[in-house]
């Protein structure tokens, strides 16, 4: 490919946000102005409002991305290599692309997770309370 | 009843006569039109291939307000096939082109399709020097924080 132009910043800014978020992980190391686009808020949401169709598809032992694009739809499988690989995880409740599970209460610590299979993200979210709680569901607090 | 025209002039001096409900489309040709009725608006940064295929797109997009019928506009699908065929006739260099039009001349709406079809081919390149290469863009990381940003993709658990 051969541009002869170099386009301004916001136009890339642009293209980026519509890019699939496994692509966003795989060109992350592109620049440093590509890397800090992982960090802005207002690009986040930007994508988010302009993804195509993405659904995530959880059997026992993996994870697949269901994209649709121009009405082809595409299965692929999305890398995984989380410690405790049985992937039957209680609850498993969604907001954008992030998943939020429960492990199954035989692992020893009740341990909540917050995670993002597509840019291969996880993290632990240490629960203060002894007690067993149900998550119903998960959404953003703007305030 | 006759339809309003316009004349658009390319860089090269080319002269596009189109109707105006077409080139409203645009937004800031909508506002000149208003401000500069039955004037030629000279588009200096933008070539005649380009401004043709500019035109050609907002000629296919253009809603019809003549009362109604069936031929009042195309399917939203068959628009969205027609787009798809639009932008994967054209080459990268005039796509790149076409995108700056867009913006330009504020046309939303194909601005989003010239962006989404450069996104699809980042998509499927094979490796970042691809992309680099595409886009000019300068590779400012040392090995060390390429390594600790992969590591950050690499669920901690």
């Amino acid at each position: 490919m051969d541009l002869h132009v170099s386009l301004p910043w916001e136009l890339e800014e642009e293209i980026l946000s519509r890019l699939p978020p496994q692509s966003l992980v795989r060109f992350r190391t592109l620049s440093k102005r590509w890397d800090s686009l992982f960090n802005d808020k207002s690009f986040i949401n930007n994508h988010l409002s302009l993804s195509r169709p993405q659904f995530i598809f959880l059997t026992k032992s993996k994870i697949y991305s269901i994209d649709i694009i121009d009405q082809r739809v595409t299965l692929r499988g999305l890398h995984f290599s989380c410690r405790d690989s049985n992937l039957q995880y209680r609850r498993i409740t969604t907001c954008d692309e992030l998943l939020f599970c429960k492990y199954p209460p035989f692992h020893s610590k009740m341990e909540t997770a917050l995670w993002s299979p597509w840019l291969r993200q996880a993290n632990l979210i240490k629960l203060s309370v002894g007690k067993e709680f149900n998550v119903f569901g998960l959404g953003y607090d703007n305030s | 009843m006759s339809k309003k025209m316009i004349v658009l002039k390319s860089s090269e001096g080319v002269s596009f006569v189109v109707e105006e409900a077409v080139a409203r489309q645009s937004k800031i040709i909508s506002f000149l039109v208003e401000e500069f009725p039955d004037r030629e608006l000279p588009l200096t940064n933008m070539t005649s291939e380009i401004l043709r295929k500019t035109i050609e797109y907002c000629k296919k997009h253009v809603v019809e307000d003549d009362g109604g019928g069936d031929s009042s506009s195309s399917s939203s699908g068959d628009l969205k096939e027609w787009d798809v065929k639009f932008v994967a006739e054209i080459d990268q260099p005039r796509l790149m082109d076409l995108l700056m039009a867009a913006n330009y001349l504020d046309i939303p709406s194909l601005l989003d399709v010239t962006c989404q079809k450069v996104a699809d081919t980042i998509a499927a390149c094979n490796d970042e020097k691809e992309i680099r290469a595409t886009f000019n863009i300068e590779n400012d990381f040392t090995e060390e924080e390429v390594e600790a940003i992969r590591m950050e993709n690499q669920y901690p658990i």
